[in-house]
C-alpha cells in the first residue's frame, strides 16, 4: 500500500526535480547548464534512434560482471570476516587505509596490469563497488544481537545451519543496504570506466559530447545513465522488500 | 579481546600488507610501483619538495566542513525518508540519480557557482559523501519497528524526544556505517576536487602523478592511507562515546 | 541640475583625474589604482609555460595590470570556466577553442601563450621503428582522448609519412602520468610524453624519440592565450588583454635572451619536483634546447592565422574539428598582439 504510494510520487517528483534544474539553468551562463526541455527532447531523440539503448547493452557489460564478482567477494569475506574478531582486527585498519583512495589514483596501475580495454574496466567496477558492499556486511554480521546467537546455541545451531538460519538472515538488512548501495557505486562505475580507459559505449558518447560542447547531448546521456543507476536500484529496493519483508517496518 | 592482543594482531595485518607491497614493488621497480622500501626512503625529499604536511593541513578544513554537513543533512533526510512515504516517494528518485551521477560531471557547474576557493571544494566533498549518510540511514530507519514508535507515542514522548531518543539509538548501526563509508568518499572527493584545482592534498597527488617514479606518489597516498586510518578511528570512537551501549549488544567474539 | 554644474563636476573629475592616470601610465610598480584581470591557467608548469607566466604575473604588474591567476587541471574545464564567466582570461587550447566555436560559442583567441611545445612522439622501439610499423596490429597508439591534440600531433606526422590510418589502434590513456605508465608498462607502444621525460624512460628500456613537433609543424601551436568574444569587445577590457600579452612578450623575448631571466622564471613558477635541487648545468641545457631548438619564445608572438591555417587539415584527418568550415579570421583577434608589438618597436 504504501509501497505503491511512494511510487506513484516518482513522476511528481521528476517534474519537481526538473523544474528546479530549468531555473537552476536560468540563472547559469547557457554554455553550461543544458534546459531540461532540449535535454529530454535529446534525450528521446538518442534512445528512439537506438543509439543510447545499444550503447547501455555494451557498458552494461563490464558493470555486470564487475558488480557481480564484487558481491561474491564482499559477501562471503563480509561474514567471514564479522564472525572472526582476530581477523576482522588485523584487517580493518588496512580496508580503511585502502578505501580512501580515490579510484582515480589506481586507474594507471589498473592499465598497466589489466589493460585498457574490458578486464580493465572490469577491475575498475569491482574496486568502486567492492568496499561499501563489504562494509555493510561486515556491520551487519556484527549488528547481530548477542541474545539471539546464544539462543541459537542454546537450540544448539551450529555450523553452517548456524550461518542459514541466524546469522545470514540477521545481516540481510545491512545485506541489502549493502547491494542496494553497491549497485549504485557500479553504475557510475560503469561510466567511470569508459572514462577512463579507452573509451567505449557510453562513455564514448559522453567524451564526444564534451568534446563538441554539446551540453545537451552531454546532459541527456547524464540523463540516460541517472534514470538507468534509479531502475537498477529500484530494482534493489524491490529485492529486499521482497526478501525480507519484515524489515520494512514503516507505518503506512 | 585484550587490547594488547587486538593491537598485536593489527601490527600482523600491516606486516603482511608491507611486505606484499615490498615484493610487488621489487619485481615492477619505481617507475611502475613503487617498493615500500623506496616510498619510505624518499619520504623526506617528497615531504619537502612538496610540502605535503602544510598541504595536508590546508585540505583538512574543506573535510571536516564539507563532511560533517553531510552527514548531518544524511542523517536527518535519511531519517525522514525512511519514516515518510511521502518524502520519500518524492525525494528518492533524486537521491538515486544523483547517486550514481560521478562527481567529474558536477566540477565544471560547481566552479562557476561557487569559484574556485574554499565553498568549491565543500560543496564536492558535500555532495559525495552526503549520498553515503542518506542512503544508509534511510535504510535503516525503514526497519525501525512500528512498535517502537508506538511505545514511545503512549508514553507521551514529544517528537524530538521520540527522534532522539528512540529513532536515532535504533539507527546508530546504520549511521555509524553510512558515516565510515561517507568518510571515505569525503576524503576521496577532498583530493579530487582539489587535484581539480590543483590546490593542497590533491594537488600534490596530481604533481607527483606526473613524475616518472612513482615514490612521491606513493608516498602522498600513503599519508592519505595513515590519515584515512586515523579519521576512521576517532570515528568509532566518537561512535563508542555516544553510545557505550551498542558495543555490549554486538557479538564479537567467538 | 543645470549645465554649469555639471560641466563643473566633469571639470573637477578630469582634474583629479590627471594626476592618477599620470601615476598609472607605464611607471614601474605603479600598483595604486591597477587594473586587475582573472586569468585561468593549466596545472603543471614547465620549463616552457615559466617565462610567459612570470610575464604576467611580474612584468603585467609594471604596465599597471595586476592578474590573478587560477590553475585547473584540465584545459576543457578551463575553457568551460572563461565561457561561464568565472575567469576573464584563459590559457587554453586551439582545437577545443575552434571546436567550441563550431558549437556556436563565442570565444577568440588573441595571443599565444608560447610556440610550438616540450611533448614529443615516443615508441616503443622493440615495435617501431618506422611511422610505418604504427600500422602493425599489435601496436596501439596511447593518446589523451580521441580528437584532441595528442593525436593531431601523431596523426600528422604520420600522415606525412604516407601511413594509412585506418590501420591504426588508438587508445584514449588520459594524462601525461597515465600515458607514460601505459607506454612503460607496454599496454602502448607509442604515446605523447614530455621531452624532459625521454632520459627517464630510455633508462627503463628500449625507447626513442620520433616526432618533435617544432621539427615536424612549423609551428605547431599547443597551447593559445583566448577570451570570450564579448568580454574582448569592451575597450577597457582590449587594453587590459594588451598589457597582457605585453607581459607575455616582454618576458619571452628576455627569457630567450637571456639565461639568468629563464632561471629566476623557472625557480620561482616550476612545479617540478627537485628544481630547487636541479644543476644548473641541467637547467642550462633544458633552457638552450626550448630556446634554439624549440623557439619557445618568439619575439614577436608568432600569432599568425596562417599558423593555425597550416594545422587544419590535421585536425580534420583526426576529426579533432567538425567537417565545417572554420572562419579563423573571426577566431583569432590578431589585432591586440600587433598592437603591442607596436608599442614595444
Amino acid at each position: 500500500m504504501t509501497l505503491k504510494r511512494s511510487l506513484m510520487l516518482f513522476p511528481v517528483s521528476i517534474v519537481l526535480g526538473l523544474l528546479v534544474w530549468e531555473a537552476i539553468g536560468r540563472a547559469l551562463p547557457k554554455a553550461l547548464l543544458a534546459p531540461p526541455s532540449a535535454v529530454l527532447g535529446r534525450l528521446l531523440t538518442m534512445t528512439g534512434d537506438g543509439a543510447l539503448p545499444l550503447a547501455l547493452l555494451g557498458s552494461i557489460q563490464h558493470m555486470a560482471v564487475g558488480y557481480l564478482l564484487a558481491v561474491v567477494a564482499a559477501i562471503p569475506v563480509g561474514i567471514i570476516v564479522g564472525r572472526n574478531a582476530a581477523v576482522a582486527t588485523a584487517v580493518e585498519p588496512l580496508l580503511n587505509a585502502v578505501y580512501a583512495i580515490p579510484p582515480v589514483a589506481f586507474v594507471p596501475f589498473f592499465v598497466i596490469w589489466f589493460g585498457l580495454y574490458f578486464e580493465g574496466r572490469v577491475a575498475l567496477v569491482f574496486a568502486m563497488c567492492f568496499f561499501e558492499i563489504l562494509i555493510n556486511v561486515l556491520q551487519g554480521v556484527r549488528d547481530i544481537d548477542r541474545g539471539l546467537l546464544d539462543a541459537a546455541r542454546a537450540l544448539e545451531v551450529r555450523g553452517l545451519a548456524l550461518y542459514r538460519k541466524v546469522v545470514i538472515p540477521a545481516a540481510s538488512p545491512f545485506i541489502f543496504t549493502g547491494l542496494r548501495v553497491g549497485i549504485g557505486r557500479a553504475v557510475n562505475a560503469m561510466i567511470t570506466a569508459e572514462l577512463f580507459f579507452a573509451a567505449v559505449n557510453l562513455g564514448q558518447i559522453l567524451k564526444n559530447s564534451g568534446n563538441a560542447f554539446d551540453t545537451t547531448a552531454l546532459f541527456a546521456v547524464i540523463l540516460f545513465v541517472s534514470l538507468f543507476g534509479l531502475a537498477c536500484q529500484e530494482g534493489m529496493r524491490l529485492a529486499e522488500r521482497l526478501v525480507i519483508p519484515w524489515h520494512h517496518g514503516r507505518e503506512a | 579481546m585484550s587490547r594488547r592482543r587486538a593491537w598485536a594482531l593489527r601490527l600482523a595485518g600491516v606486516v603482511v600488507f608491507l611486505l606484499l607491497w615490498e615484493v610487488a614493488g621489487r619485481m615492477l621497480g619505481n617507475a611502475l610501483f613503487a617498493p615500500f622500501s623506496s616510498v619510505i626512503g624518499g619520504f623526506p625529499a617528497t615531504v619537502r619538495d612538496y610540502k605535503l604536511f602544510s598541504a595536508l593541513a590546508g585540505s583538512f578544513q574543506q573535510l571536516v566542513l564539507g563532511y560533517l554537513l553531510g552527514c548531518v543533512a544524511g542523517i536527518v533526510l535519511g531519517t525522514a525518508m525512511g519514516r515518510s512515504a511521502l518524502l520519500d516517494g518524492l525525494l528518492q528518485p533524486w537521491v538515486s540519480m544523483m547517486f550514481v551521477t560521478s562527481i567529474a560531471s558536477l566540477v565544471p557547474l560547481f566552479i562557476i557557482m561557487f569559484g574556485f576557493g574554499l565553498a568549491f571544494r565543500v560543496a564536492i566533498v558535500f555532495m559525495s559523501a552526503i549520498w553515503y549518510v542518506l542512503l544508509v540511514t534511510y535504510h535503516g530507519a525503514r526497519g525501525v519497528t512500528p512498535d517502537l514508535l508506538q511505545t514511545a507515542r503512549a508514553f507521551e514522548a514529544s517528537r524530538t524526544q521520540t527522534f532522539f531518543k528512540v529513532l536515532l539509538p535504533a539507527l546508530y548501526p546504520y549511521i555509524l556505517v553510512g558515516m565510515r563509508i561517507g568518510l571515505a568518499h569525503a576524503i576521496r572527493a577532498m583530493v579530487i576536487a582539489e587535484m581539480y584545482v590543483i590546490v593542497g592534498f590533491g594537488g600534490v597527488i596530481y604533481n607527483a602523478g606526473v613524475e616518472i617514479s612513482t615514490v612521491s606518489l606513493f608516498g602522498a597516498l600513503l599519508t592519505i592511507m595513515v590519515v584515512s586510518v586515523a579519521l576512521t578511528e576517532m570515528l568509532k570512537w566518537f561512535g563508542r562515546r555516544t553510545a557505550p551501549w551498542y558495543e555490549e549488544r554486538q557479538q564479537l567474539s567467538n | 541640475m543645470s549645465k554649469h554644474t555639471m560641466t563643473r563636476r566633469e571639470a573637477m573629475r578630469l582634474i583629479a583625474g590627471a594626476p592618477l592616470a599620470a601615476a598609472t601610465a607605464g611607471f614601474p610598480g605603479a600598483a595604486f589604482g591597477a587594473d586587475m584581470v582573472k586569468c585561468i591557467n593549466v596545472g603543471f608548469v614547465l620549463g616552457i609555460h615559466c617565462p610567459p607566466t612570470y610575464g604576467v604575473l611580474d612584468e603585467c604588474p609594471k604596465f599597471g595590470l595586476q592578474v590573478e591567476m587560477q590553475r585547473l587541471q584540465s584545459l576543457r574545464v578551463i575553457l568551460q570556466t572563461i565561457m561561464g564567466g568565472t575567469g576573464d582570461i584563459g590559457v587554453g587550447e586551439p582545437i577545443q577553442l575552434l571546436r567550441s566555436r563550431q558549437a556556436g560559442n563565442d570565444v577568440v583567441m588573441f595571443g599565444n601563450w608560447y610556440l610550438n611545445t616540450s611533448l614529443v612522439v615516443a615508441v616503443n622501439t622493440d615495435y617501431i621503428q618506422t611511422w610505418k610499423d604504427l600500422e602493425k596490429p599489435d601496436v596501439t597508439v596511447g593518446i589523451n582522448s580521441q580528437g584532441d591534440i595528442t593525436q593531431v600531433m601523431i596523426i600528422g606526422g604520420f600522415l606525412k609519412n604516407g601511413g594509412d590510418l585506418s590501420k591504426v589502434k588508438w587508445a584514449d590513456v588520459g594524462g601525461s602520468g597515465t600515458r607514460m605508465r601505459a607506454l612503460l608498462g607496454n599496454r602502448v607502444q607509442a604515446t605523447v610524453v614530455h621531452f624532459d621525460q625521454m632520459p627517464e624512460i630510455q633508462k627503463t628500456g628500449n625507447y626513442k624519440l620520433i616526432l618533435a613537433p617544432h621539427r615536424e609543424y612549423h609551428p605547431w601551436i599547443n597551447e593559445i592565450v583566448f577570451a570570450r568574444g564579448d568580454w574582448l569587445r569592451n575597450d577597457a577590457n582590449r587594453r587590459k588583454a594588451a598589457v597582457f600579452m605585453k607581459g607575455v612578450i616582454v618576458a619571452s623575448r628576455r627569457a630567450t635572451a637571456d639565461f639568468a631571466y629563464y632561471k629566476t622564471s623557472f625557480l620561482k613558477y616550476a612545479t617540478l619536483k627537485g628544481k630547487d635541487t636541479m644543476p644548473e648545468s641541467e637547467m642550462r641545457s633544458y633552457w638552450k634546447t626550448l630556446t634554439q631548438d624549440i623557439g619557445a619564445w618568439p619575439a614577436d608572438n608568432a600569432f599568425r592565422v596562417a599558423n593555425i591555417e597550416k594545422l587544419l587539415p590535421y585536425y580534420r584527418a583526426a576529426k579533432a574539428i567538425e567537417d565545417k568550415p572554420v572562419d579563423l579570421a573571426a577566431a583569432m583577434d590578431t589585432s591586440i598582439v600587433a598592437q603591442v608589438l607596436k608599442e614595444l618597436g
